[in-house]
């Protein structure tokens, strides 16, 4: 039925105008976009659990970022970034929920869990929540850039192109966060 | 590499946290609905270039016939009112979504009753594949050779609405495009209010290959519905000899050419106050094309035909023929080009 819309939308304007083409093949590439989002659903939201801490937020950070990217307000040309895009869409649902969290907090409405809640970070052992906890509080970008290196195991690139940095600023930002985690746990580096 | 046991400390911590998540209890993504929005978008992007206008919606069918279980109001609506027209399936309708079945009695009305329902809708007529036929020949009455190109059986029947003023017809259209039995659905009304289609002057546009079209005259490879191969854009020169074999044409009174910055702020001025539609569009979207301005008795399609041969040159546009196209639309008549323009002034 779209084919046949856009079917129609052409020859209502005379044959295909070069803008509706263009906009055809930015639809065919929002469909991968789709199912790069199927083929990585569970480690987006793993992504974003740990991000937010509980495994609901985390499905509907990537339920909604896949929600937009479906309807076409996501934008996207390469395809080879694709996964670093849809990471992206991913790290920025939640940072919006870390900052709905944030504002609530400072209203005294505690009524979404906080991040590694106790009843989530009881399946961790002392020692990961221990890390997990130092982790929570650096800053946001040491935060991320270190999620994405050492659980995804992304070189400084691709670090770099999901937070939309460049790489030497991934870079930096790893070793300042590694550092800063280093001294939160009481290690000498 | 040595890692530092803060590396490590992290690593088997941040794999642990991921671990708690167990993939069977995960809800699985749902694909919003976005089917007709998409479609609007499209049509609405395409009305801009071509003739700096406004949107109109459509489906897409053939001609036929067919009988009717419906009781409505036996007035019909005038086209100049009709916010929403939604054409039925007839017989003779083979393509999608009809394949040659007309509505049957209960489709028509199922049809019916989610029109009757939305509470959008002020008024709903019923308008038989006759009755808009018989319109259709005293419109163009003077126009032999449509009147000869169109059957009776070209013509669908309708439901035809008028909608609460202020209404966003994409609400409305929702849940009727994909109900079974309705061939196709048009904007009537709107079609009326165009601007461009009231213009007099005879325009003709020829869009310049960009990188990465998907037009066969700029290289590129389709098939139906998808592109396998991009096009080129066109070079230097390509667009200088377009220029220079326009600049000769006698029939030519005066033209410009628009580049895709021109082209973008000329989208957003007629388009600001739709901001997902703006939003969705960039300068690189835009076309590239000369516009031309022609004289009041010029043979235009001697100029289509010629530019359209020309290498670079994606494909020629006349507003005279899109206006009659449009035109034919309110009788969901959907003819290919030229058969529509051969017979316009």
């Amino acid at each position: 039925m779209t084919e046949a819309a856009d079917e129609a939308a052409r020859r209502l304007c005379y044959v295909e105008v070069e803008l509706l083409t263009q906009q055809e093949a930015l639809a065919r590439q929002r469909v991968d976009v789709a199912s790069i989002f199927a083929e990585h659903h569970i480690g987006l939201v793993r992504l974003a659990l740990i991000m937010l801490g509980d495994q609901a937020s985390a499905e509907d950070v990537v339920q909604e970022a896949f929600a937009r990217t479906h309807a076409g307000r996501g934008r996207l040309r390469d395809a080879d970034k694709a996964l670093a895009y849809v990471r992206s869409a991913v790290l920025n649902g939640c940072r919006s929920v870390l900052r709905r969290r944030a504002t609530a907090f400072r209203r005294a409405v505690p009524y979404e869990p906080p991040v590694w809640s106790a009843e989530s970070a009881a399946m961790l052992g002392e020692e990961r929540r221990e890390v997990l906890l130092a982790l929570r509080e650096l800053p946001r970008r040491q935060r991320e850039a270190l999620t994405l290196r050492y659980y995804f195991d992304l070189t400084d690139q691709e670090v770099a192109d999901t937070m939309r940095i460049s790489a030497g600023t991934a870079r930096s930002t790893i070793a300042r966060g590694l550092a800063a985690l280093g001294r939160a746990l009481g290690e000498e580096s | 590499m040595n890692h530092s046991p803060t590396e490590d400390r992290l690593r088997e911590a941040l794999t642990e946290a991921g671990a708690t998540l167990d993939p069977s209890t995960l809800r699985p993504l749902r694909a919003p609905e976005r089917r007709f929005r998409l479609n609007h978008r499209l049509l609405i992007a395409v009305a801009a270039v071509v003739l700096a206008g406004t949107a109109t919606a459509v489906g897409l069918g053939g001609p036929g016939e067919v009988d009717y279980a419906v009781a409505t109001n036996p007035e019909s609506l005038p086209p100049e009112e009709t916010d929403l027209a939604i054409f039925l399936c007839t017989e003779s309708v083979q393509k999608d979504p009809c394949q040659g079945r007309a509505a049957d009695p209960e489709q028509t009305r199922t049809i019916e009753e989610t029109i009757r329902r939305s509470p959008d809708v002020e008024v709903m007529t019923f308008e038989s594949d006759e009755a808009a036929y018989g319109r259709f020949r005293q419109e163009y009455a003077e126009n032999k050779a449509l009147l000869a190109a169109v059957k009776p059986t070209d013509i669908l029947p309708s439901f035809r609405v008028k909608v609460h003023e202020g209404t966003d017809l994409r609400q409305t259209v929702g849940p009727l495009h994909a109900l079974p039995g309705v061939a196709k659905l048009s904007e009537p009304a709107r079609l009326y209010d165009l601007p461009a289609m009231n213009e007099k002057t005879q325009r003709i546009s020829v869009f310049i290959c960009v990188d990465g079209s998907a037009m066969p005259a700029c290289g590129a490879q389709r098939t139906s519905g998808s592109v396998t191969k991009e096009g080129k854009a066109a070079t230097k020169a390509q667009k200088e000899a377009v220029e220079q074999m326009i600049a000769q044409m006698p029939e030519v009174e005066s033209f410009f050419f628009e580049d895709q910055e021109a082209a973008y702020r000329n989208f957003l001025s007629s388009y600001k106050s739709n901001r997902t539609l703006v939003e969705a569009t960039e300068v690189e979207d835009m076309p590239e094309s000369f516009r031309l301005t022609m004289r009041a008795t010029a043979d235009r399609s001697r100029v289509v035909s010629d530019l359209k041969r020309q290498p670079g040159v994606a494909q020629v546009v006349d507003h005279a023929c899109t206006r009659e196209q449009i035109a034919l639309e309110r009788y969901g008549l959907d003819l290919p080009a030229a058969e529509a323009c051969s017979k316009g002034p």
